[in-house]
């Protein structure tokens, strides 16, 4: 009977998912990506001379090569922009999701420790969150890649160090809040543990607005990499990367009727990754909230 | 109902609790020397405006309250043992066991993502070493006890999904789960519009009688207390200022303070003009006055009222008031009384 509850809890869940057209067409567009990262050796075939994940070089001119049937996508510094754009889809979701998860863990620790001790260990914590989101993040985050050196990993550890502020302040307050709820009191009138309260009562009505964050800023952590490689402090050149592709197009930035094709072909999927994300976010946010569910 | 307690031992006795709360603007004596007892199987009405201390008294007595909030001094025995000095963690053992609370709002009181089902097994499955099949049993039958029509399917309902009686229905059947000694109903139908709480007062009554629970019943309506109490404790500004049982409070109250909450109580056989109010507000709970803490709005009050206080004296058998002008009050019933008459 409860299983049965449950199940048809969750069928009605997905039922307003799929009725609800924001949320189809962020699913379709978020299932499009998986495709093409997961059949992205089919779709642009495999780097023959090494790593998958580096661009091959299909020519020594340093002029680029408007789109032929060769090259759809185009050729910019030598590498092929569809190879670049394709490929570039595994790195974005692998960057979005290695970046989304680890800084929204850390910032879910981060305020719950604080919202839960509360007193001195707030008062250091937040202060901490402070001075780490008084610093602007694109120059943070630069000097950060610069003392690391260059490459997509170093470019990952800068956007976790200076990314789970929010999620942190976000989910302090919201513990903050939950915790004067009666139910919690009711929970301790029971008898129930302080620990438990937490995990059982306090979380599941304070993580919802946490993943639908999660979410939303998906997107925005693969534009931030993106814009770190524009600058020269991202993935190293020619790595399959969306943001290493518009960054060939900056020595062409006076003739850009030459290179458009390396600005609209990345850009494009760049912009369709992040609507992708937050339209699924949306949706999500319209989902969870329990007190939404009828 | 209960008139002779001379020869039972309280199930709870509370004396002269204090309980403080240290906030930003100082130190808020909330409570300030409270007794009381409770009998096995009565009910004991604690009455009083909002913020005399009533809720936080049975806050104190269960040990919840929060981190700015101090038991400062008095004793609280519950059966048989000494609660102050018992251990957190035997505490956990007594909430929702031995004695278990029921809220105002029933709407924030159960968890919005969890089942009523959920809720009422966690107390079960916390306190009682069943498995989660015999649970969800006794949660069911627990909700056909409290009136839920059809419990089978409604056990698997969400809060949100329920009426407010309903809600109340469902946190009875939580906080009765683990069939407690005592009950502490903290306003359970202020919420609730007036038909409805008719039926969950009656409820409660039929429940006490079947189970045998002592209940103290914390509200500010004394419709309330004088539907389902057997004796009252009357406060006031984190004091006692009445203690008696509820016939002679209403019948013969010794304290101004009580005395002006029932003359505020329209009655149908009267004509009035007007209703009476006890004039000015509650004093600000950082502040009281000196000596009575009610001399500020008290119609009788002279100067020994401003610097001494009243004790708590037995005015008449088992029946308590804290007033130094007692004697003022009787002849003022007495003058309007024969101005009724005449």
């Amino acid at each position: 009977m409860a299983e049965r509850k449950r199940k048809s809890d969750f069928r009605k869940m997905m039922k307003k998912f799929w009725t609800n057209p924001t949320a189809v067409m962020g699913a379709i567009l978020l299932l499009f990506f998986i495709g093409v990262a997961i059949f992205a050796p089919q779709i642009a075939g495999v780097n023959e001379f090494g790593d998958n994940y580096q661009i091959p070089r299909v020519s020594w001119s340093s002029s680029p090569q408007p789109p032929d049937e060769e090259h759809p996508f185009g050729v910019i510094g030598g590498r092929d922009v569809f190879y670049g754009v394709i490929w570039g889809t595994r790195t974005a979701f692998r960057l979005g999701l290695i970046v989304g998860l680890s800084a929204t863990f850390i910032g879910v620790v981060v305020g719950s420790i604080a919202a839960y001790f509360g007193g001195i260990v707030d008062e250091i914590l937040m202060r901490i969150t402070d001075i780490f989101l008084s610093i602007p993040f694109l120059v943070a985050a630069m000097v950060l890649t610069t003392i690391l050196g260059k490459g997509l990993n170093n470019v990952m550890i800068a956007l976790i160090a200076f990314g789970w502020m929010s999620s942190a302040r976000l989910i302090r307050g919201n513990i903050l809040q939950a915790r004067e709820e009666q139910y919690v009191l009711a929970a301790k009138a029971l008898g129930q543990k302080d620990g438990l309260i937490i995990i059982k009562h306090i979380l599941p009505n304070t993580i919802f607005p946490v993943v639908v964050q999660l979410s939303m800023r998906m997107g925005n952590y693969v534009i931030t990499a993106a814009a770190l490689s524009f600058l020269g402090v991202g993935a190293e050149p020619g790595y399959a990367d969306w943001g290493t592709i518009l960054s060939y197009a900056r020595n062409w930035m006076t003739m850009l009727d030459q290179a458009w094709f390396s600005i609209v072909f990345p850009g494009t999927a760049m912009v369709l990754f992040v609507l992708a994300w937050n339209l699924v976010g949306d949706a999500l946010r319209d989902i969870f909230d329990p007190r939404m569910r009828t | 109902m209960n008139n002779n307690n001379n020869n039972k031992k309280p199930l709870l006795s509370v004396k002269e609790l204090r309980t403080y709360f240290h906030t930003e603007d100082g130190i808020v004596k909330a409570v300030d020397g409270v007794s009381f007892e409770v009998y096995p199987g009565e009910t004991l009405g604690i009455v009083g405006e909002s913020g005399c201390g009533k809720s936080v008294t049975a806050l104190s007595i269960m040990r919840l309250l929060d981190e700015k909030g101090e038991i400062a001094g008095g004793e609280i025995e519950f059966d048989d043992m000494d609660v102050l000095a018992t251990p957190e963690n035997k505490m956990r053992t007594l909430r929702g066991n031995e004695m278990a609370m029921i809220f105002q709002e029933p709407m924030t009181a159960l968890n919005p993502v969890y089942t009523v089902g959920d809720q009422i097994m966690e107390a079960i499955l916390l306190h009682q070493d069943v498995n989660e099949k015999k649970a969800r049993e006794l949660a069911t039958d627990m909700l056909r006890k409290v009136g839920i029509p059809e419990p089978e399917k409604r056990i698997d309902e969400y809060p949100h999904e329920l009426s407010g009686g309903m809600r109340q229905r469902a946190m009875i059947a939580m906080s009765l789960s683990c069939n407690p000694k005592l009950l502490f109903a903290d306003e359970p139908t202020t919420a609730l519009d007036v038909t409805i709480q008719a039926q969950i007062l009656e409820l409660m009554k039929e429940l006490q009688d079947e189970y045998g629970m002592s209940i103290i019943m914390i509200t500010h309506d004394l419709g309330v207390i004088a539907e389902v109490t057997d004796r009252v404790v009357v406060m006031y500004a984190g004091k006692v200022v009445e203690y008696a049982d509820v016939h002679t409070l209403f019948k013969e109250p010794r304290h101004p303070y009580s005395w002006g909450l029932m003359n505020a109580i329209p009655r149908l056989d009267e004509e009035k003009e007007k209703l009476y109010n006890i004039p000015g507000v509650v004093p600000d709970p950082l502040d009281f006055p000196e000596g009575c803490r009610f001399n500020t709005r008290c119609p009788f009050a002279t100067d020994k009222c401003k610097t001494e206080e009243p004790p708590l004296e037995e005015v008449e058998e088992k029946h308590f008031a804290a007033c130094w002008h007692i004697d003022k009050l009787l002849e003022e019933i007495k003058r309007i009384r024969e101005g009724e008459s005449a």
